[in-house]
């Protein structure tokens, strides 16, 4: 990685084009979040106040999942008192998921705003989804989230290779992540006005979590992992088995279908998990094996897809989403 | 008078031909002093390594400061890459990390040997896959955390190996040498010439007939490196560590010592990796230990 350097200080705290940019996707996420709040509630002033909710919770529990993921090590290879000085850098996805759930309840448990807690996160998820996006384009300047070498000179060209600080080809996977979060936020964003309650969060918790298993697979640098496992891929499986197991529930289905959704679901991660496993550890070819995590995830995906769609729209549900 | 003058001339020129010819050959001190000055002991990379210098069929490097030697052989059913090493100077044996301390950046051995001008390199201890070990690199402390009950092993300002047995922070502090290198992986095979008896069951795979990497010292400045196939190699078993330290023995080691063995077994000379080539993938590391030359690419 290139060691970052400082644009100026104030108040003795440096600051950073990494920090500067991740600021900026932050202000177009409010933006858009501002833009949806105000077409179904006409005054943006709750929507502010979330928004506040939101950016302490992420960052601070972002900062935390960091802490958690490392604890093993902050005693040992950290400088003192680290936790809390959030200038020096460290913080994860999985906290800042946590953070907006977080700040969604917190925000829908209080009634004079009479907001419910999956209407927040429908609203919330295609805006946070592009700060993902703007945060993973700026990893270029840390170039962090980068994979393996590309040696084939025929394949070193954007998007599918960059060149790092040694002038060595690397697959940029932080701008394929980066891509992922933007088309899913661009579709939910079309998809808005479709959906029923809750419909638009876990069509975004599905897919960002199929696209992290995969993506995350490829990186080689910075990622955050307990023992062999990388944190970001458990997040992903968790993520993508909620949001279907979520949308199995609701259609109340009897016991021969959900048992056949269920052993699939099973089926595909523990492919995944072998997948994986087998990258590192045995002979079959790597681009066998993300083939087959590319077919599963696939598969996961329209599985969700129609789980979601099987279930009737009710009168109220329609109303909603006509806004 | 003038006979017993010219006899007493040819004695002495005859005398002088003892002195004048010496051999037929001119002597080393014929030569002008090559300058070859140690490397600084930090992070930089080593001289650029002249290919010429490799020998044919990658059986090793030969230079006035470096001589590699790479012999296969074949024990335990297994076959074995046996590295022999001999420097000029301490500092030409040096580690490489893939990132910056804290990182999680993995790389194919090959490319970081590469970046440092390794004339050969091997995997190091992946010290900073786990909280625990005592890490010094390039003669920086970045951790002082021995893990219990582990064997550590110091390299210290002359080239020398010392292990350290279950190892704590005082009996490390009580090494009065200066420390450029540890690795924290272990356990021990050979000390002072005696093989262990690797009977701890908190070793890696200790019982297990597998890939071996295994770093020795067969005297001053003279060194053997050592990757043994495992039983992902076609025609190989692997070897236990009981047999990796009778092997070392064998060889005649003073000290012998296991690092990240299995599908971390990497050996690089001229930036390629030259062990267990019938596995075909390449397993991306962290760190290195790495054997550089000190003549410059000018001379």
């Amino acid at each position: 990685m290139n060691e970052p350097t400082a644009l100026g200080s104030i108040f003795g705290i440096a600051f950073y084009p990494y920090g500067i940019c991740v600021a900026l996707a932050g202000g177009i996420g409010c933006l858009i979040f501002i833009r949806i709040w105000n077409k179904d509630q006409n005054s943006a002033e709750d929507g502010f106040l979330f928004l506040c909710y939101a950016v302490v919770c992420c960052l601070l529990l972002s900062r935390a999942g960091y802490c958690v993921v490392q604890a093993g090590f902050l005693s040992v290879d950290y400088s003192p008192g680290f936790i809390w000085q959030m200038q020096l850098g460290g913080y994860s996805l999985l906290g800042s998921i946590v953070g907006l759930l977080a700040a969604a309840w917190l925000f829908s448990r209080m009634k004079r705003h009479k907001q419910s807690f999956a209407t927040l996160l429908d609203r919330v998820a295609p805006a946070a989804l592009l700060v993902l996006a703007g945060e993973r384009l700026a990893e270029c300047l840390t170039l962090e989230g980068i994979g393996g070498y590309v040696d084939n000179q025929s394949l070193q060209w954007f998007p599918l290779a960059v060149q790092d600080c040694y002038g060595d080809f690397v697959i940029p996977v932080f701008f394929w992540e980066a891509l992922a979060a933007l088309v899913i936020a661009v579709g939910l964003l079309l998809w808005m006005r479709k959906g029923r309650r809750g419909d638009i969060a876990l069509t975004a918790v599905l897919f960002l979590g199929l696209t992290q298993i995969l993506l995350e697979s490829l990186r080689e640098d910075n990622y955050l992992r307990f023992g062999f496992v990388r944190v970001n891929q458990l997040l992903g499986i968790g993520m993508a088995l909620f949001a279907e197991i979520l949308w199995l529930i609701r259609l109340k289905p009897h016991a021969w279908p959900a048992a056949g959704v269920c052993t699939v679901l099973m089926g595909c991660t523990a492919f995944l998990a072998w997948s994986e496993y087998a990258l590192d550890k045995t002979a079959y070819s790597n681009l066998t094996l993300y083939f087959g995590m590319g077919v599963t995830l696939t598969l996961l995906a329209f599985m969700g897809i129609v789980l979601r769609n099987r279930y009737p729209v009710v009168e109220e549900e329609k109303s909603f989403a006509k806004g | 008078m003038k006979t017993i003058f010219r006899a007493l001339l040819l004695f002495g020129m005859l005398l002088a031909l003892a002195f004048l010819l010496p051999s037929a050959a001119p002597l080393s001190a014929a030569f002008a002093e090559t300058v070859l000055a140690p490397l600084p002991i930090d992070n930089s990379a080593g001289p650029k390594p002249a290919e010429d210098h490799y020998l044919a069929d990658g059986s090793g490097y030969q230079d006035d400061s470096l001589t590699v030697k790479i012999e296969q052989i074949r024990q335990y059913d297994t076959n074995i890459m046996v590295a022999h090493i001999q420097i000029r100077d301490a500092s030409q044996m040096r580690t490489a990390m893939a990132g910056s301390f804290g990182s999680t950046r993995d790389i194919p051995a090959a490319k970081l040997a590469e970046r440092y001008h390794a004339v050969f390199a091997m995997n190091g201890d992946y010290f900073n896959f786990c909280s625990v070990g005592y890490i010094v690199r390039q003669g920086k402390l970045y951790r002082n955390n021995p893990k219990e009950g582990s064997d550590v092993l110091l390299i210290d300002d002359h080239g020398d190996f010392h292990i350290v047995q279950d190892a704590t922070s005082e009996k490390i502090a009580a090494f009065t040498g200066t420390v450029v290198n540890s690795f924290s992986f272990g356990p021990a095979l050979v000390v002072d010439g005696v093989a262990q008896s690797v009977t701890k069951n908190n070793h890696i795979a200790s019982s297990d007939a597998t890939q071996r990497m295994i770093i020795a010292q067969t005297g001053p400045l003279s060194y053997l490196c050592v990757a043994t196939e495992g039983p992902e190699n076609t025609g190989s078993v692997g070897l236990t560590l009981d047999q990796a330290a009778q092997l070392m023995q064998s060889l005649g080691c003073e000290n012998a010592y296991n690092l990240d063995g299995g599908g971390s077994s990497t050996m690089v000379m001229d930036n390629q990796k030259i062990n267990a080539l019938s596995t075909h993938k390449v397993r991306n590391i962290w760190d290195i230990l790495y054997f550089a030359t000190l003549v410059q690419p000018a001379q």
